[in-house]
């Protein structure tokens, strides 16, 4: 895994973040309590002088792990965060999954259009999966949140793209370039807080953290951010081993994406 | 570490994904999942493996053996990062490929060696634009050579016929390097190969180590900031933006264009922390002493009395990717300028450089024009200041093409 | 100990909003520590009702198994998830793979 240099990589991202909102008219973000969305709204916080001037949604199916959402709770109310608690239903979608899938994007755009949001921050990271890697720094979706990746509007000399339509909005990706263990090293680096699920506990921890359901732990002894960074420097598997969803096969995430699942 | 950002170029079956799929497993890159996971669909199309699959992950790729956008790779050698960047090469998909090629300073372009694959116009158009947007090294990868049972005589007339083309668009020859490899058979990549011992040069990884030379920050030169627009902190309102070039001090006088407002910096902050002064690359928030009033996002900042200037006509280098229609506009600087006409002075086609006089121009043609926009921009020659000396055409929302400002 | 225990057992009668506001209170001075959640039919979970059907192990400090709770919670005929209400326990990943 290559380490880049967080500066530069910090730079690029408060300038997508300030371009969002500055660019569109009603911006939100997405929020899980993951460590790559906690870390988006640390790079917000630099972007905005200590405030994040949008708010922050949670997609929440109701069985989160009581970690996340004491790490919810706690964090909004230290950093001031304007945030939406949005239900999701547990029920099958079309690749068989239940819990996470394709029931969040459905509850994300009824969130979306009660809102009126016309770009939706997301913090996804292009070593994440195959498919990621496709991805641009803004990336519009129509009404139906559909991604056509065959048919891209440019993305040069920052120039970002505007909505398709009135209906549509536009995905912003402020992290897209940030690599796993570059995310580690800026956590350690500006104190960033995170889920304590992320360290070892019983000889596991959660890399990638989804609900209960859907998540399983990868066994280590990493204890804290430092051991991770470790960890990370000759680790040979795949960060998402650990999400059941993914490992169907490529084409559901794909599938999914087209479906407009972050 | 700094990762160094390399496109890749070239025809659509020349073996661009094959290369980058070799160059991640040669150098590690490759996580075990993936190389099993690209292993698994050879099987399943009944091929031998395919390193090609390791780097594309949509099924329409994988059975139309063709990449359809961009895509990034990141390899280290040597203490070195370089995040290699697939372009694709299919002409209805040009516009991705300026897309991509707009990321890198640096170019691999893949010809295939093979009878009959050897130089294509659209490999020649690439190379064109890829000069357009700025990529000033260029290495040739002559690839497939073990189908021409590795035949110097044959790569020889390859590097003299491509040359000629290239010095002709404006690389120079000093900065143009031809490899031959074979990116299937992952020969000369990272290893040297036996079957190439006639060529003296190193390997491909080599050849882009040596190239990549340690960029020094640009600290002199005239203040360019380019605003993103104003926010509110703390009461306070701040003209956020980047420091294209030079640098700007606290207590400094500057001047925004086109309102032509003077103002005097009264803080600065670089990512979350108060400075004194800021540097090309900062992405700053400034605060003034005085009040800013009106529109900041696409203004320019400056200092002094080296400034942009400020035109609703401008002459520029152009290529169009589609046709030009209704709603013409220019995006420069996150601002849409409305466009009242484009009037060609010459044509330049761009698979041989050659320019006419023709005054109409199709889709994939190039031309020198005066372009002509509802309102004032500040603008500089592209070689001096590249973000103030390039934009990109829009008909509505249809991405048209591009221009660079020359003079 | 015993309180908590009532407290779960009021959970398996009713696993109404107040009942387990009423739990996550009594968590703090119970001594539970730690949680796992057992997923019902082999970890099937294919709609929002079959939460009734999973449930979730509660331990002290060293490990010891002291009571279990429904997953669930129900408002009216309406079912949903109810692990906000073990705020303050940590996972316990023993026995994991």
């Amino acid at each position: 895994m290559i380490k880049q240099d967080l500066k530069s990589l910090e730079g690029k991202s408060i300038y997508i973040i300030r371009e969002a909102k500055l660019k569109f008219k009603n911006v939100a973000a997405l929020w899980s309590m993951g460590k790559d969305s906690t870390t988006m709204l640390a790079l917000t916080r630099k972007a905005f002088l200590g405030k994040v001037p949008f708010p922050v949604i949670h997609i929440d199916n109701s069985i989160d792990f009581p970690e996340t959402y004491k790490f919810r709770q706690d964090l909004a109310k230290k950093w001031g965060l304007n945030l939406i608690v949005a239900r999701s239903e547990i029920k099958p979608d079309i690749i068989g999954s239940a819990c996470c899938g394709k029931n969040k994007p459905e509850t994300l755009k009824k969130v979306m259009k009660e809102y009126g949001f016309d770009a939706l921050i997301v913090s996804i990271r292009r070593d994440e999966h195959g498919i990621r890697s496709k991805e641009r720094y803004m990336s519009p979706r129509d009404e139906k949140f559909r991604w056509n990746f065959k048919d891209q509007p440019a993305e040069l000399w920052d120039d970002y793209s505007s909505k398709l339509d009135e209906a549509g909005h536009v995905r912003v990706h402020p992290i897209l370039d940030f690599n796993e263990i570059d995310i580690w090293n800026y956590i350690k680096k500006e104190r960033v807080p995170v889920n304590p699920l992320y360290f070892s506990r019983d000889g596991y921890r959660y890399r990638s953290l989804g609900c209960t359901h859907c998540t399983t732990p990868i066994k280590s002894a990493a204890k804290n951010v430092d051991d991770i960074i470790k960890e990370l420097s000759t680790t040979k598997t795949e960060e998402r081993s650990g999400r059941s969803m993914d490992k169907e096969n490529a084409y559901v995430m794909e599938r999914l994406r087209q479906f407009g699942y972050m | 570490m700094k990762v160094y950002p390399i496109s890749l170029l070239g025809h659509k079956d020349h073996g661009k994904s094959t290369l980058i799929g070799s160059l991640l497993m040669q150098t590690g890159a490759a996580t075990q999942a993936r190389i099993q996971e690209a292993e698994q669909y050879s099987k399943k199309l009944h091929k031998d493996f395919e390193p090609a699959f390791i780097l594309d992950s949509f099924a329409e790729e994988r059975t139309g053996e063709m990449t359809i956008d961009t895509t990034r790779a990141e390899i280290t050698y040597k203490g070195l990062a370089f995040a290699l960047i697939d372009v694709p090469g299919h002409e209805e998909l040009i516009k991705n490929m300026i897309s991509g090629a707009s990321y890198g300073e640096i170019a691999i372009l893949l010809v295939s060696a093979k009878g009959g694959e050897g130089i294509q116009p659209q490999t020649k158009r690439h190379l064109y634009i890829a000069r357009m947007l700025g990529i000033d090294t260029l290495i040739v990868a002559v690839n497939k050579m073990d189908l021409i049972d590795y035949d110097q005589e044959k790569f020889e007339e390859i590097r003299h016929d491509l040359s000629s083309f290239i010095e002709k668009i404006g690389f120079e020859r000093s900065k143009v390097h031809f490899v031959p490899i074979s990116a299937y058979k992952g020969e000369n990549l990272v290893k040297t190969c036996k079957s190439l011992d006639w060529y003296g040069e190193g390997t491909l990884l080599d050849v882009i180590y040596r190239s990549v030379k340690k960029e020094e920050k640009a600290v002199g030169g005239p203040l360019r900031i380019v605003a993103q627009g104003s926010i509110v902190s703390a009461g306070k309102s701040m003209v956020v933006g980047r420091v294209i070039n030079g640098s700007i001090k606290k207590g400094e006088r500057v001047c925004f264009l086109p309102s032509k407002i003077a103002a005097v910096v009264s803080d600065i902050v670089v990512n979350g922390k108060k400075v004194g002064r800021a540097f090309s690359g900062d992405n700053v928030a400034l605060a003034f002493k005085n009040k800013i009033n009106g529109e900041t996002r696409g203004s320019v900042i400056y200092s002094g009395e080296n400034k942009p200037s400020l035109k609703d006509s401008i002459n520029a280098r152009i290529f169009l990717a589609g046709k030009l229609g209704k709603d013409l506009k220019i995006k420069f600087n996150g601002i849409d300028v409305g466009c009242k006409g484009i009037k060609i002075l010459r044509k330049i086609d761009p698979t041989t450089g050659d320019s006419s006089s023709a005054k109409n121009i199709k889709p994939l043609d190039a031309a020198e024009a005066e372009v002509t926009l509802i309102k004032n921009i500040p603008t500089e020659d592209y070689n001096i200041t590249r973000e103030l000396g390039r934009f990109v055409f829009y008909s509505g929302n249809k991405f048209l093409g591009i221009g660079i400002i020359e003079r | 100990m015993s309180k908590i225990k009532e407290l779960s057992e009021a959970l398996w009668k009713l696993p109404s909003q107040k009942n387990w506001a009423a739990f996550s209170k009594g968590l703090k001075s119970s001594g539970l520590r730690y949680y796992k959640i057992v997923f019902a039919n082999e970890g099937k979970l294919n709609r929002m009702q079959d939460l009734t059907k999973s449930f979730v192990e509660l331990y002290d400090s060293k490990y010891a198994l002291i009571t279990k709770v429904p997953l669930f919670r129900k408002t009216g005929n309406k079912v949903d998830g109810a692990t906000i209400y073990l705020i303050g326990l940590s996972v316990s990943n023993k026995g994991k793979i």
